[in-house]
């Protein structure tokens, strides 16, 4: 079979497909033909073909003003192992910590260069202004820099890089974050009040286990309320107990499959 | 122009091809099967319990060839859509970042959560919000209680007619999705199953009396599950429950509190509370869809 155009990659069309899927956002919930073309800047007919395709295989949905985030990559999401893995093994100890508390916890990875919520519990009176989901800025919150502390530099730098690019004359400072990181790996909490969201204080602590970063858990609560110090020790108490029976939970899993 | 044409399931992939002005043709053409379907069917491979897949399994569950399946594997790697760790492939935290904006039940789904979680505590035991989707619910949020955590699956789906919170989405359903629903083959799944219509009809009759639905054992052995609609005065648009091992279980006790949670979960949707919305700053994540207004909750 002899073409006479050239065949456009598989690269191309994921690479378009997933800036369609990445034009969406908490707040931008539903779009419009023309907002996805913007937001994806992706030629109008481009935009329509795929959006019409994701549609047919109900990555998509249609609305009657535009277009959605189908069911079916909700119910696929919610199948990342990682995700299960962790939920299964910090959970309890999030809502043990939620409830001695008062306040609300997080569960956070490293993700491409943001932290993403994997997991929040709400206090009984405070409630965290996140989503399950929802990436945050790695070099900002509490969680973010427990998740970089223990990074090589040029993650970090790399990462600042990345979060100066996007905020232009507002992005982290390097030097100064470096600091801050070392003081994380001293104290093994971060500790942010009020700078990533007005008038919350958040401290979160690494979750390591085998020697690698697996994620971060957080105490979020209205500043003034929380409790730094009581807050950091739960925390790290909670992440000893975590890292535990990761640890215990994957030998189990290898063991399983032998 | 004369053109040689790269096979899709070859090893030949010369990226160069790539290089070329890419002209808008439906991919699909030339392969039968589009570039974005071969994707789906290998993202298609993971499902509950299969979680993780080698290069092997994702062949033998998309009956697509070796090459095909690991180029297209180590693309969505490279896209967050797939992680890779050792030999394994699983779902990537990218997909579950994007999967959360579905919009269907996006506010439900975030106004419960924190009811789910408050009722878990109070109840002791496992929390979930569902949906019925035609003869199925779908669960939507499963909050666990300590190391207890159902055998449901968020995203997964049972059958309406065997679980607490299908018949207390049901009950208070129309005629035509009740038959809609009850017109499947219904199984006993355990020696406690309810399966014939007209027992049916009668616990339908008593979740409209009381408001809550009891499932003691019909879906799993050993497990005990009270649901309540959630719904004001017309028809349920979900349903909550509290599940935990059979024994104890108060199920008068725990029915209340699911009862009232499910009331507050309703008026909060009814009212038109707002969801917390991200607001959208340049310093917050780098996709810049993060950041978060500070949210005031009641207690």
């Amino acid at each position: 079979m002899d073409g006479g155009v050239a065949l456009i990659s598989d690269r191309t069309v994921l690479a378009r497909a997933a800036k369609i899927l990445g034009s969406f956002s908490g707040t931008r919930r539903v779009l419009s033909l023309t907002e996805l073309t913007a937001r994806s800047s992706l030629p109008k007919s481009t935009t329509h073909r795929l959006a019409g395709r994701l549609v047919a295989l109900g990555w998509l949905e249609r609305e009657t003003d535009g277009y959605r985030i189908g069911m079916r990559l909700f119910e696929t999401g919610r199948l990342s192992d990682r995700r299960i893995r962790l939920r299964e093994t910090v959970f309890p100890y999030l809502q043990e910590l939620a409830v001695q508390t008062q306040q609300a916890g997080m569960l956070a990875i490293l993700a491409h260069e943001e932290a993403v919520c994997i997991d929040h519990v709400s206090g009984p009176n405070f409630r965290l202004p996140v989503h399950n989901g929802v990436s945050l800025s790695a070099t900002r919150t509490a969680v973010g820099k427990a998740l970089l502390a223990h990074q090589p530099a040029e993650v970090v730098e790399r990462i600042v890089a990345a979060e100066r690019a996007a905020a232009r004359d507002d992005g982290p400072d390097l030097a100064e974050l470096m600091t801050e990181l070392a003081v994380v790996r001293t104290t093994g909490v971060a500790v942010v009040e009020g700078t990533a969201y007005p008038d919350i204080t958040c401290v979160a602590t690494p979750l390591c286990a085998e020697g690698a970063v697996i994620g971060a858990i957080a105490l979020s609560g209205p500043s003034g309320h929380i409790k730094i110090e009581s807050a950091a020790r739960g925390i790290r108490a909670a992440s000893h107990g975590i890292c535990a029976d990761y640890i215990a939970h994957m030998e189990r899993a290898v063991t399983l499959r032998h | 122009m004369s053109l040689t044409l790269r096979s899709q399931d070859n090893d030949t992939y010369k990226p160069s091809l790539g290089a070329m002005t890419p002209v808008d043709i439906n991919e699909a053409d030339f392969s039968g099967k589009s570039v974005l379907e071969r994707a789906t069917t290998i993202l298609s491979s993971f499902a509950h319990g299969v979680t993780n897949c080698t290069l092997k399994d994702l062949c033998d569950r998309t009956g697509l060839p070796k090459s095909t399946v690991h180029r297209f594997a180590e693309r969505l790697v490279e896209m967050g859509w797939l992680e890779r760790s050792g030999g394994e492939y699983s779902i990537g935290i990218g997909l579950y970042e994007i999967g959360n904006l579905a919009n269907r039940y996006y506010r439900l789904r975030t106004l419960a959560l924190p009811h789910l979680q408050q009722l878990a505590v109070t109840t002791r035991c496992a929390t979930q919000l569902a949906v019925l989707q035609g003869s199925e619910i779908e669960y939507l949020e499963i909050i666990p209680f300590r190391n207890f955590h159902p055998p449901s699956w968020e995203g997964g789906r049972m059958p309406a007619y065997c679980t607490a919170l299908g018949r207390a989405i049901l009950a208070f359903s129309s005629t035509a999705e009740l038959a809609y629903a009850l017109d499947v083959p219904r199984v006993r799944r355990t020696p406690y199953t309810m399966v014939t219509t007209p027992a049916l009809r009668d616990e339908f009759e008593r979740i409209r009396t009381s408001g809550m639905s009891v499932d003691h054992e019909e879906s799993f052995r050993g497990l005990s599950c009270v649901a309540a609609p959630v719904r004001g005065s017309g028809r349920a648009i979900a349903a909550i429950s509290a599940c935990a091992p059979s024994v104890p279980f108060p199920t008068a006790q725990i029915g209340l509190q699911v009862r009232r949670t499910a009331q507050a979960i309703w008026t909060r949707h009814s009212c038109g509370a707002s969801v917390p919305e991200p607001r959208e700053t340049a310093s917050a994540g780098r996709a810049g869809h993060a950041a978060l207004a500070s949210v005031a909750t009641r207690p």
